[in-house]
């Protein structure tokens, strides 16, 4: 089949519906196949099949996946997540990062751990952390450690703050470079973001006024034309408050 | 003919939702998954699915029961559940509206599949395919064969749900007296309904991703 450039959304897959090009016959380095994609090794339609409602993606030059948006997180190796501890045991922590089973941190797997000098995490405690380990038969693994420096990297505890939940797809927009409701806040108020592609959100600034209107504002963009995040941003700011963490409400 | 309607992503603390309206009947379907399960439910190679029927009015009784094993049958095979072993996705189709009782079931179990499949899709669960499904009914007086939109008038009534990659056959719950022509009859009339199902299913998810895409334009 011959990809038909004539219909606009000729790219859009409903689970099961064939592909618009015969990805089989497009490249000669083997093809990799992403998210959303499948082999179907049903003998009388033996195809590369769409399991997830979206667009076909191409990135060049040969991987194809299915754009599609979903709120569940399913782990994947080196992702970076935000975990919020369950457990503790001897040998490392229990975290729930949002997919249907919990994962393992191990108690060492932090910059400059031993034995004898570990971090202490308690329960209801986030971290920032890295998948390692993710499977469907296993419960995903998780560490704090950059693997190719040894050090945090960025990996650790997130202290203090705000953490909310939104779909997987904003989150990784606001992991692209310049995401246009994040400029335009920086550009008017000082806070501090960290965003796991688990669909967690970890935002902390100096007063709660300020970080309920990060929340918002970034909640509000998901839906915005890149035209209208200002404006929107403008809005969201005038509104709110100014109390500082601590003090009590005027 | 009823316009038929459908949503998604109405409700914000599921996983995935949707909405299908026809006619008189309007239904709301959630989905939850692939979540944690319970202990007993937990099968080693597969995700465990579960589907729960809430009716309009009053608590769920046998009738609800019934219409959950139909919708299970239906659903299972294009969920590709080994991808998620050892999980939990709910299905929960709640009743807005129907057709009075005792036939309004008819309406309720073609609406029902239809939502269940929206609601899969905005949720993101692994499936190898689509279903659709229609209440196809014999008339009465004329015998003619149409989709039903007066239970009352149908010598027999017929929901009859396809897959849409292989158009392949996958529920038919008739019930009445009909012919063997009568009930070929019905199949092909289904053939045409479901098509025109899938292609409101097709429009439902066009508007989701164009939805999703906003964030694209300057």
């Amino acid at each position: 089949m011959v990809l038909n450039t004539t219909q606009p959304y000729a790219s859009l897959l409903l689970p099961g519906e064939s592909l618009p090009e015969d990805l089989t016959t497009a490249a000669s380095t083997p093809l990799r196949l992403g998210p959303g994609l499948f082999l179907s090794h049903d003998p009388s339609n033996p195809a590369i099949l769409p399991q997830k409602a979206g667009r076909l993606q191409n990135l060049a030059p040969n991987s194809y996946y299915i754009n599609s948006s979903q709120k569940r997180y399913v782990p994947a190796v080196g992702e970076s997540v935000i975990a919020q501890v369950t457990g503790k045991h001897v040998e490392g922590y229990k975290l729930d990062v949002g997919s249907a089973h919990p994962a393992q941190l191990d108690a060492l797997a932090f910059e400059g751990a031993t034995k004898k000098n570990r971090p202490m995490l308690n329960i209801g405690s986030l971290v920032y952390a890295r998948v390692t380990l993710a499977n469907k038969d296993m419960e995903p693994e998780l560490e704090c450690i950059d693997p190719t420096t040894g050090k945090s990297g960025g990996f650790g505890e997130l202290v203090s703050g705000y953490i909310f939940s939104v779909s997987l797809p904003l989150c990784r927009r606001l992991l692209l470079p310049n995401p246009p409701v994040l400029l335009a806040l920086a550009g008017q108020v000082a806070f501090e973001i960290a965003v796991g592609v688990n669909g967690r959100i970890w935002v902390k600034s100096g007063d709660a006024g300020t970080t309920i209107a990060v929340v918002e504002a970034v909640r509000r963009s998901e839906f915005l034309r890149e035209s209208e995040v200002g404006r929107m941003v403008k809005e969201v700011l005038a509104g709110r408050a100014s109390t500082r963490i601590g003090e009590a409400v005027s | 003919m009823s316009p038929t309607t459908t949503t998604t992503a109405l409700l914000h603390r599921a996983d995935g939702s949707s909405t299908w309206s026809h006619g008189p009947t309007k239904l709301l379907c959630s989905v939850n998954g692939p979540m944690e399960v319970r202990l007993r439910d937990e099968q080693v190679d597969k995700a465990t699915i579960e589907v729960i029927v809430r009716p309009a009015v009053g608590a769920p009784g046998t009738h609800e029961k019934s219409l959950e094993r139909k919708l299970l049958s239906a659903i299972s095979p294009i969920i590709r559940a080994q991808l998620h072993p050892r999980t939990h996705i709910q299905i929960t189709i709640q009743i807005i509206s129907a057709p009075p009782s005792p036939d309004g079931s008819v309406h309720v179990l073609a609406a029902g599949i239809n939502a269940a499949c929206m609601a899969l899709m905005d949720a993101g669960i692994p499936m190898s395919s689509t279903i659709s499904a229609v209440a196809i009914g014999v008339d009465e007086q004329t015998g003619a064969i149409s989709r039903i939109e007066d239970v009352n008038s149908a010598r027999s009534t017929h929901v009859i749900c396809y897959e849409n990659v292989h158009k392949q056959l996958v529920l038919c719950e008739s019930l009445g007296d009909f012919s063997d022509e009568e009930f070929f009859g019905c199949l092909e009339a289904a053939r045409e309904g479901c098509e025109e199902v899938y292609e409101r299913m097709r429009e439902g998810i066009r508007e989701k991703v164009e939805r999703n895409e906003v964030w694209k334009q300057a």
